[in-house]
């Protein structure tokens, strides 16, 4: 089945008409596959026979922090998020990563094309993290790799402003939203080689900063002298979604859809972001994320994250419960 | 004491369905008739308070019956009662604060200024319910030597031996009066017994409540967190779900400290060593068929009695009486 996906996404790719015509009969294949594959999944799906792929029982991400088994055969990887939002980090295990890497880079090529591949990267080093989905995605898009993040330390906010302003070949810079407001909040400005790229990712997380996810798209360009694109991506899927101004585009070999927050009933209005990737051959095909959003066709208008219910008067809240486990 | 019966008729005529309360008409219409027969049957003689005392009541946004009684001991004894209501549901206590002939009070900055000043040394009491963090800001805000009763989250278990249907149906209103909204409200059934039993007894019982007493509006917030554990008692349990109810199957291992509206976990107990961890919590009610027992809990009932607390003066194992009206 590695094979199989890896060829649909090599052919959509190369002509996505024809992976829209045909996601939704291999995404079927695929998913009774998992079903068979996954005994978690299958407990999961229950008795639901899906005939869409918008019928497929989406998995919540809240259940990839349950240390429940999604993975399709022995794992060969392991990503885990952040935990920085909530205390528990989210595990998503895959078999091969093949279709990861070839989907990743194959889209992200579309996406940005011409992008460099000598990479400047404020993310996690796989070598410091490899169970980081997105520094995985960055170490496998680059030819050359200058790290300046530290797992502990965070941003080297000085070398990566003497990197920048030392680039002589246009470069690729990677970095999460919060690492790159912080080097922003830092004195700085260079005018990157024509043709360099400047990649964010990600939201605040709750953390501060002085700058607003606008202010941080407009001060790019000129700080950086470099346009600007961004990336959507979670650990529970294997493919992104490449964009501009919080609008981004999703690859043949995935379908978005929104739900009513509530109910988990389709909405054709804005509601919570389902993502049905096909790369995710080897784990759950359908994530139910915990973002908002506007889907029309393959783009995608993302509206920030859901607010858990707001909590009202002497019972605990979501954050207090989840600091008690049995 | 003075008499209450005027007052009481005037409640009596009050109709709840419209005051915001976040239940259904019918489920704020049981549980305001529920809470005046408990007052009408338990108010208790009282010794007048202190001449010109005024007790505060901080009213929290969730359980709104909560004050009622204490306004009333309040009065009874003679005291001045003003209340602060919730900035985010104020209807129920502006409509109480008048049938009761009190003055009340919206804005939090205004009362504490009010407290604070110097035209009333002495003679104001406080009794307050809500978040944790609300508490802190009223407990630091209130002048040194204001004497008050500070009332922050709470958490509530149910702990059985039976799995009969007398027993499950009980549970079932503990779980559904109030849909889950304050701390004596279940956060998890514990069986000695058949859980798996009790829990499809319980699920039957919600159905036939939902039909009695329906949900009222929820926040579309708990959704991800509805499916993340339904769809976790599917994978390691059982799940019994209706559209606005939901009883879960789940191994100990798994109870958790958050209330859902109307979806009332039960987990298998072997022993009540297992128990110990619950010590951790901020525990208020425990309802049980067996003897009581030293966990923690400032209150223990029988099932079914959980959300209809007894006409006491205490509260949370507080003698308010005793510690603001004397």
């Amino acid at each position: 089945m590695n094979e199989d996906t890896c060829n649909f996404i090599r052919q959509a790719a190369a002509d996505p008409s024809w992976g829209l015509a045909h996601r939704e009969s291999f995404g079927l294949m695929l998913h009774y596959w998992q079903r068979d594959q996954i005994p978690h999944l299958a407990a999961f799906c229950g008795k639901v026979r899906p005939r869409t792929l918008e019928e497929i029982p989406s998995v919540p991400v809240g259940l990839f922090k349950e240390g429940l088994d999604f993975c399709a055969g022995p794992a060969a990887h392991t990503f885990l998020t952040s935990g920085t939002t909530q205390g528990r980090r989210g595990a998503h295990s895959l078999p091969s990563l093949d279709a990861y890497n070839l989907g990743a880079e194959l889209w992200w090529r579309a996406q940005v094309p011409g992008c460099p591949t000598r990479v400047i990267s404020l993310v996690p080093s796989p070598e410091q993290a490899p169970d980081s989905s997105l520094g995985h995605m960055v170490a496998h898009f680059a030819s050359q790799r200058q790290d300046l993040f530290d797992m502990e330390r965070g941003v080297d906010h000085a070398g990566c402003w003497a990197a920048l302003s030392q680039a002589s070949e246009p470069v690729f810079v990677a970095a999460t939203a919060f690492s790159m407001a912080h080097l922003l909040e830092r004195p700085g400005q260079v005018q990157l080689p024509e043709g360099s790229v400047v990649m964010v990712t990600g939201g605040f997380k709750g953390r501060t900063t002085q700058l607003s996810a606008q202010q941080l798209r407009a001060e790019i360009p000129v700080r950086l002298g470099a346009p600007v694109v961004e990336e959507y991506g979670m650990t529970e899927l294997s493919s992104q979604l490449w964009g501009r101004e919080g609008r981004f585009v999703a690859p043949p070999w995935m379908k978005v859809y929104t739900v009513d927050p509530l109910t988990g009933t389709p909405t054709r209005d804005q509601g919570l972001l389902r993502f049905v990737d096909l790369a995710n051959f080897g784990s759950c095909l359908s994530i139910e994320t915990e973002d908002l959003g506007i889907v029309s066709g393959q783009e995608v208008t993302l509206l920030g994250r859901l607010s858990t219910a707001p909590h009202r008067g002497c019972s605990l809240s979501a954050e207090e419960a989840a600091q008690w486990q049995i | 004491m003075a008499d209450l019966s005027p007052t009481l008729a005037r409640l009596a005529a009050l109709d709840p369905a419209d005051w915001n309360t976040g239940l259904s008409p019918e489920g704020a219409r049981l549980a305001w008739q529920e809470e005046l027969e408990r007052i009408q049957a338990g108010l208790p003689e009282l010794e007048p308070a202190p001449a010109d005392s005024r007790l505060w009541i901080w009213c929290a946004a969730n359980v709104f019956t909560a004050p009622l009684r204490f306004a009333l001991l309040a009065q009874a004894r003679g005291m001045e009662v003003v209340f602060k209501a919730p900035s985010a549901r104020p209807e129920a206590v502006l409509a109480m604060a008048n049938a009761l002939g009190c003055r009340v009070e919206t804005d939090s900055q205004r009362a504490l200024a009010e407290l604070n000043s110097v035209s009333s040394p002495g003679r104001d009491r406080v009794l307050a319910f809500g978040g944790d963090e609300a508490m802190r800001v009223v407990d630091q805000s209130l002048p040194v030597g204001t004497p008050r009763s500070l009332h922050g989250h709470r958490v509530s278990f149910a702990v059985v031996r039976a799995a009969d249907e007398d027993t499950a149906m009980a549970l079932a209103w503990d779980a559904c009066l109030f849909d889950g909204q304050g701390c004596m409200s279940p956060a998890g059934v514990f069986c000695l017994g058949d859980a798996p039993l009790l829990a499809e007894r319980i699920a039957a019982a919600m159905e036939t409540l939902a039909q009695r007493i329906p949900r009222g509006p929820v926040d579309p917030g708990i959704g991800p967190a509805w499916r993340r554990r339904t769809g976790l008692a599917r994978i390691l349990g059982q799940c019994w779900e209706g559209p606005e109810w939901a009883v879960t199957l789940l191994p100990l291992d798994r109870a958790e400290a958050l209330v859902l509206p109307r979806m009332l976990p039960v987990h298998p107990l072997r022993s009540l060593d297992e128990l110990e961890p619950l010590s951790e919590l901020p525990l208020s009610t425990l309802a049980t068929d067996l003897e009581p027992m030293a966990l923690g809990f400032t209150r223990t009932v029988a099932p079914g009695q959980m959300q209809r607390p007894e006409m006491s003066a205490v509260h949370e194992g507080v003698d308010v009486v005793e510690k603001l009206m004397r």
